[in-house]
């Protein structure tokens, strides 16, 4: 499949709340990612998250893609879709699976039933299971381990992380852009998708938590021993900040962003405390003077409570205690001023701003904190089209020598 | 101090999930019904699924024999939620029968208990068939004499053969919200805080609401001294600030301890004068009608009425007045006043990039509402 040239690119899609993202990369033969354009329009139908009009949203992503193809001068057939909103919903699961009182040798088979069992779990009316993703296999005796095939136990147990959305709203997403003749090839859950552009395997190992602070909403994803351990979404954001200082300084939305992009802080340091920033006339808006301090103490009590909401999901969550990962911040948010020392006194643990992983190719991903969805879709999108294809050549090869091997050792 | 709104029916568990919307502090709220997807989908902080075992969750079908057996089975429950309940609203519609079933046995256990009791009740549309007609009167008329009872008369309906659907639900909508400021004022005042309707937008303020809070401002005496601040910012804050001003100048009035007699010219004067001068309200046409005192306690009951002699509603000046335990009280009627409502979860919202998204709940606060606002309140 890697050298089919027209199923190597891959495409991933976000349509955010501000702007609808595009990011084309081609996957070559080695498994190895080349970026080869990036393209964005802005999206004003888009509401934490969610499509508030169809057409509208439709044509924003059309240009996108125009876009996306005139910069990359490819074809784009196909997309990975990110999938975000207030609406989705996330917990954990764990299944069992008798092998019998002699116990069994466990098979690929188990494990194929276990995901079907989970797949088959009730959810709430309306909902759909949008990812099922695998935590850890356990044995009879407690013994956790990633790839259990080959051992033996009575009993088989495996924990899952799964998240479900309303079914008519993904519906509604992938409806728009299915519309405009684009195959959606996979979705991704949008912080998921975040953490694979952000997190190094030994990252996701360590434990880290990734917080991406949309322009709708602001999701958030811990990784612990290597996978996901717990996701979440709260339908706050940017704009949230924006309307805040919008009703405090009582100006209209369009002007509040711009206050909030020149001087929005939320470090009150001394050299700001007593200054004020003016807002320049323009069209029908007259000279306005803003105290440094309204503004930091606004956009403050909003960012904190957005940080204390989130501290006290993960508080709830068992493994939080012993947690010693880092916490990464991203999105168009994570730009505001001061907002790292805001959380890591709000977590009260080392927070960074996150970098996207480096790609191959003339087109740098650095700087682009917005961007890491999209550039993680096309991770995501890496890692499907392995698995489809059975990871290569070389992965191949690797397998059946290991299948070999264990035979070897059996008799 | 414990308040509790009670969502009885579905369409009393309509009006709570509005007023949950609009509220900044929607505390206390339960949903109570015999069907499971009303009770599931509700914002409320409890929900109570009447007898799910009786009628699977599918609720009684206008029976009301039904509604009895089920609210009878969920007795204890019941009682259970008047613990610690220091003031009690029910909300709910007199058409269906589990919600003015529940309503009604409710409100008798609270009086019973003495708790302060209020119900917000709409009457049957005139299209319901005569016997739901009846039902809801013997509803009204079953209600203990110690509840306040409000009814507010659902939205005229469009005569036209074919009526349009989208303008039926738009009403309804508005009287919901309508309904739903209602809830939120008397809450606010039930704790002692009157708020703006629309807190820091331009947005024009239902004339029902400001109606509300100017009739009920007086009626809990032991939060005055926060009513003080509160009113005349709640008034001023919703575009009126005349009667802000008169407001202010009459609370202070009550304040220093006026005469009784001085005190009910003033209130009638600010009832008459608070709206601007084009505006046509039945109430104030009623105001003039009778005696401040008596609709004081139409409306508000002889338990929450600081006036110490209650006086019946029907009294002839020449009969002596009957004993005030057993002076069955009427409810009163609020017609819709004329003009557009504009409910404050719209007008609000209007402008803003959360218009057309439904709001952002988290343990029971509307996180679209400003943070720094929502902070210096609590």
């Amino acid at each position: 499949m890697f050298g089919n040239k027209s199923r190597s690119v891959l495409v991933g899609l976000e349509a955010g709340t501000s702007k609808i993202k595009v990011a084309v990369a081609e996957l070559n033969a080695r498994g190895a990612l080349t970026l080869l354009g990036v393209a964005e329009s802005p999206s004003t139908h888009i509401r934490k998250c969610e499509i508030t009009d169809f057409e509208m949203t439709q044509k924003a992503i059309h240009q996108a893609i125009l876009d996306a193809e005139e910069k990359t001068d490819v074809s784009i057939g196909e997309v990975y879709l990110a999938i975000s909103g207030a609406h989705i919903r996330s917990f954990q699961s764990r299944l069992a699976l008798d092998l019998g009182r002699e116990g069994a040798m466990i098979e690929q088979g188990h494990l194929r039933e276990l995901r079907e069992l989970v797949r088959q779990q009730a959810l709430p009316q309306g909902q759909i299971l949008l990812h099922d993703l695998l935590q850890t296999y356990i044995l009879d005796d407690g013994t956790a381990t990633a790839n259990p095939v080959g051992l033996f136990s009575r009993r088989l147990m495996a924990d899952y992380h799964l998240v479900s959305g309303i079914a008519t709203r993904l519906q509604t997403t992938v409806h728009c852009v299915k519309e405009l003749s684009l195959r959606v090839k996979a979705y991704a859950l949008s912080s998921y998708a975040t953490a694979q552009a952000l997190l190094s395997p030994e990252q996701k190992s360590f434990g880290s938590v990734v917080i991406n602070c949309g322009a709708g909403i602001t999701d958030y994803i811990v990784y612990r021993n290597g996978f996901v351990a717990h996701s979440g979404t709260l339908g706050v954001g940017g704009d949230h900040l924006t309307n805040d200082l919008a009703v405090a300084v009582k100006i209209p939305f369009p002007r509040a962003e711009e206050l909030k992009k020149t001087h929005g802080t939320v470090d009150l340091r001394e050299d700001v405390a007593h200054r004020r920033v003016g807002l320049m006339a323009g069209g029908s808006y007259e000279q306005q003077f803003v105290p440094m301090s309204l503004i930091v103490e606004v956009l403050q009590a909003r960012q904190a409570e957005i940080f204390e909401i989130i501290r006290e999901n993960l508080e709830d969550q068992p493994f939080w205690e012993g947690f010693s990962g880092r916490i990464f911040l991203t999105g168009g948010g994570s730009q505001l001023d001061g907002i790292q020392k805001l959380a890591t006194k709000i977590f009260d643990r080392p927070v960074e701003a996150a970098k996207p992983l480096a790609f191959e190719g003339e087109v740098s991903c650095e700087g682009r904190q917005g961007w890491t969805t999209v550039l993680g879709l096309l991770r995501y999108g890496r890692i499907v089209e392995m698995q489809e294809s059975g990871g290569g050549r070389w992965d191949r090869i690797g397998r059946s020598l290991s299948r070999f091997l264990s035979r070897i050792r059996l008799f | 101090m414990s308040v509790r709104i009670v969502g009885a029916g579905a369409a009393g568990i309509n009006v709570v999930d509005e007023w949950i919307l609009l509220s900044d502090c929607p505390t206390g709220s339960l949903a109570c019904d015999g069907e499971a997807s009303s009770v599931d989908g509700s914002l409320a902080s409890q929900k109570l699924l009447l007898a799910p075992d009786i009628t699977g969750g599918l609720g009684c079908f206008g029976s009301r024999d039904l509604a009895w057996r089920m609210v009878g089975q969920e007795n204890q429950q019941l009682e259970e939620l008047l613990k610690d309940c220091s003031r009690l609203l029910i909300v709910t519609g007199l058409a269906g029968a589990t919600g003015a079933t529940v309503a009604e046995v409710l409100s008798l256990k609270a009086v019973e208990r003495e708790i302060p009791t209020t119900v917000f009740a709409f009457p049957p549309f005139p299209f319901e068939t005569e016997e739901r007609q009846e039902a809801a009167e013997a509803t009204r008329d079953a209600l203990p004499a110690e509840a306040s009872l409000f009814l507010f008369p659902p939205p005229p309906l469009s005569e036209e053969p074919i009526p349009d659907v989208a303008a039926v639900r738009r009403g309804l909508r508005a009287f919901q919200s309508a309904l739903a400021q209602w809830v939120d004022v008397w809450s606010g005042m039930a704790r002692g805080v009157v708020l703006p309707a629309n807190p820091g937008a331009e947005a024009e303020s239902s004339r029902f609401t400001v109606a509300g809070v100017i009739e009920d401002c007086h009626v809990f005496s032991e939060a005055r001294a926060r009513l003080d601040l509160s009113l005349p910012g709640f008034l001023e804050g919703s575009g009126f600030r005349q009667a802000a001003e008169k407001a202010d100048r009459c609370l202070a009035y009550i304040e220093a301890g006026g005469e009784d007699s001085g005190w009910k010219e003033e209130l009638g004067e600010r009832l008459r004068e608070f709206l601007p001068k084009r505006t046509r309200l039945d109430l104030l046409r009623r105001t003039e009608a009778r005696p401040t005192e008596t609709r004081l306690l139409l409306l508000v009951g002889r338990a929450a009425s600081r006036h110490p002699t209650p006086v019946c509603p029907e009294r002839d000046e020449e009969r002596p007045a009957p004993e005030p335990a057993r002076i069955p009280l009427r409810p009163c009627v609020f017609p819709e006043p004329e003009g557009r409502l504009v409910p404050a979860s719209q007008a609000s919202q209007d402008g803003t990039p959360f218009a057309k998204t439904a709001a952002t709940l988290h343990k029971g606060q509307n996180l679209d509402i400003p943070a720094f606002r929502r902070r210096s309140r609590s």
